[in-house]
């Protein structure tokens, strides 16, 4: 499961390398400790930093949600130009008769963020202790749990190299969701 | 013995107090260390608010971290298994963590590790990329909602206004230099429902020759491919019908011309010459389109077999074998068979609601279901609902709005309207001067005794060499009543 999960991972190294910059980013700022800073080992933290465990709520919050939504932000930006020019105009080639090749890197790019998104399987953990844990109000553990949900899940999907898949059927579905966005927004 | 005994105590007592006084040492000297290791704690917590986010303040800090080592290694020896795991010179645990394996220096760094230059260059790259990526994308929003418009119309099977809508979204791709093949093949596979296809641009200088062997773009390759086997059957007919170009109807050898369609059927296409844009030259449609014509078109064989029918006035039946054949075998070429069947079964007073049907089905806008419907109710005797239907359609600008006006002007007929019939019927043969409107004007310019306009009318017949029909001259002569050419026998005047 380790290769498949490397292989992808260096398939979509550039997401995977700057979502592990943005987790570095965190851990700075959260003032976690880093006992690892590569972001590309070949092993299962290919893509993360390798950090202590986090004993405080908000940091180990902010460590996995905010990389989650720097790497889908523009991921999103890369596979709206790379999706809706690719599958749904079907640029394929410039008008000179080049193979338009932005096009398909913006897809890739977008791809390979949406592919690294998701936290550590030991963060999601940790992050389930202290979020559901004995000293956390009622309040907190229902306002996090549509977020939580989709980290815990994202990094099992993840850890398995599903997240690869997922992203690239979404990036199918894209021109589908901007056929109902577009009307408003244009 | 008593004095040794004596020394013996002395000596013991002196041990002890020894012990005493170096287990005090240690201490002493732990304690001092604590304080020692207090006031760096102290130094380093004041130098944080001065610290920068940033490589350059960590690597002040571990520059800091290996004199300080180095000091204490100086003064004391430290066992390995307190040794700092990071830096392995000081002793490891922190005062908030006296159970880290790092030092307070090296924990203190690792909780501020640094960026390559490397890690900072690559996502500020990407940053910037996906900057212009956002341009690029907000350049083409115009574009991509043209598109989805005409996408629209499609699935709402509004095909002529999709057609329209695709040629917008073309020239917007055009113009912002874009090649959008899947725009393209969706345009066609438009053109292609409706039929103008066989008439409209294949795009065939978009799509490269390997690419439309590629799943994606079969359907293009099956397009251009059925345009240019129609086209080619319809040179290959006009050649079979050439040489009976000057004949009477009468005289016209229906069964051998059938013969000879029927002989298109399995034989091998011929090609048809194609026309070099820029230099005139002739060129082989194979060259000029990338796509080998094998065969004949199947429904334009039929189509033109039911046409020879039609011009050799045979009976309905045999016009219907052919359309109806077309539409057993291809039922969604609605544009080239629906018409024409439910005209037929107009005329036969058969029902028309599956044609109807699946004409709307293919093509919603398709106003041809409308006029089979207006036609129907009309026969039917339902005036008032018939011409409800055509008014929807007079005003606009319909392929159809002739025909729609021509049934509304027979509704009046046979409601006794006669000056309203005979101002539709104006309207009509003005939209289009075909036998159908100007029959129908010669009717209705009898029911208003107005001589000056059926002279006119007659005249344009006798210029263009064509009759006028005998039910026009039997109403005009009092054989025959509207009631009888309008209620009975093909119910309208031919």
């Amino acid at each position: 499961m380790t290769v498949l999960y490397v292989i992808i991972k260096y398939f979509t190294v550039i997401g995977t390398y700057v979502k592990a910059f943005f987790e570095h980013v965190c851990c700075r700022l959260y003032e976690v400790l880093i006992e690892d800073g590569r972001y590309l080992p070949a092993n299962e933290m290919c893509g993360h930093v390798d950090h202590e465990i986090i004993k405080r709520r908000g940091a180990s919050f902010g460590v996995c949600f905010f990389p989650f939504l720097f790497s889908f932000i523009i991921g999103m930006i890369f596979l709206s130009a790379g999706a809706m020019n690719v599958y749904y105009l079907g640029e394929f080639f410039t008008k000179s008769g080049y193979v338009n090749i932005l096009n398909f890197i913006f897809l890739w790019l977008g791809v390979s963020f949406l592919t690294n998104l998701f936290p550590s399987v030991e963060d999601a953990l940790t992050l389930k202790d202290l979020l559901y844990g004995e000293n956390t109000n009622l309040f907190v553990k229902i306002t996090a749990s549509p977020i939580f949900a989709v980290l815990y899940c994202g990094a099992y999907l993840e850890k398995w190299g599903v997240t690869f898949l997922t992203s690239v059927a979404f990036s199918f579905v894209i021109p589908s969701i901007y056929a109902h966005i577009l009307p408003v927004i244009s | 013995m008593d004095e040794n005994k004596e020394n013996n105590v002395n000596s013991a007592e002196d041990e002890q107090l020894k012990k005493e006084l170096d287990q005090l040492a240690k201490v002493f000297q732990e304690e001092l260390d604590k304080a020692k290791a207090q006031e760096i704690d102290e130094e380093s917590e004041a130098r944080d608010g001065e610290e920068v986010f940033g490589g350059e303040g960590l690597i002040q800090d571990l520059e800091d971290v290996q004199t300080v080592s180095h000091d204490e290694s100086e003064t004391e020896e430290i066992p390995e298994e307190e040794l700092c795991e990071c830096c392995g010179e000081k002793r490891r645990g922190t005062k908030k963590n006296p159970d880290s394996p790092y030092c307070y220096e090296c924990e203190k760094a690792l909780r501020h590790y640094p960026f390559e230059l490397l890690n900072v260059i690559i996502p500020l790259l990407i940053i910037a990329l996906s900057l212009y990526c956002c341009y690029i994308f907000s350049d083409n929003i115009g574009i991509y909602a043209a598109v989805q418009q005409a996408d629209k119309y499609v699935s709402e099977k509004k095909l002529y206004t999709a057609s329209s809508a695709y040629d917008m979204a073309i020239e917007k791709m055009e113009s912002g230099n874009i090649n959008g093949e899947l725009v393209y093949k969706r345009a066609l596979d438009c053109s292609y429902k409706t039929g103008m296809f066989l008439n409209s641009d294949l795009k065939e200088d978009v799509f490269k020759s390997w690419e439309l062997k590629l799943p994606h773009l079969k359907s293009v390759y099956n397009i251009q491919l059925e345009a240019l086997e129609m086209r080619n059957t319809q040179s290959a007919i006009d050649e079979i019908l050439y040489k009976y170009d000057s004949e009477d109807v009468k005289d016209i050898p229906y069964d051998k011309i059938i013969e000879e369609i029927n002989a298109l059927v399995d034989a091998p296409a011929k090609e048809m010459p194609v026309y070099d844009g820029e230099t005139g030259e002739e060129i082989s449609t194979t060259s000029a389109y990338n796509i080998k014509v094998k065969n004949y078109s199947k429904p334009m064989l039929l189509y033109y077999e039911f046409y020879i029918a039609v011009i050799c006035e045979k009976d309905t039946e045999t016009q219907l074998s052919f359309l109806e054949k077309i539409r057993e075998e291809y039922p969604e070429m609605t544009w080239i068979y629906g018409a024409m069947l439910g005209d037929i079964y107009n005329k036969s007073n058969k029902d028309v609601s599956g044609i109807i049907k699946k004409i709307r089905e293919v093509n919603a806008e398709d106003t041809s279901a409308d006029v089979i419907e207006a036609t129907a109710l009309r026969i039917k005797g339902d005036y008032d609902k018939a011409m409800e239907i055509c008014n929807k359609f007079i005003d606009k600008e319909d392929t159809y709005a002739y025909e729609f006006l021509r049934q509304k002007a027979i509704c009046q007929l046979l409601k006794d309207d006669y000056e309203a019939a005979f101002k539709t019927a104006q309207q009509a043969y003005s939209q289009s001067a075909v036998p159908l409107t100007a029959n129908l004007l010669l009717v209705c310019s009898i029911a208003v005794n107005d001589s000056d306009t059926y002279s006119e009318i007659e005249e344009m017949f006798k210029q263009s060499n064509m009759n006028i029909s005998g039910e026009v001259l039997d109403y005009k002569n009092g054989k025959t009543s509207l009631e009888q050419i309008f209620t009975k026998g093909d119910f309208d005047v031919v």
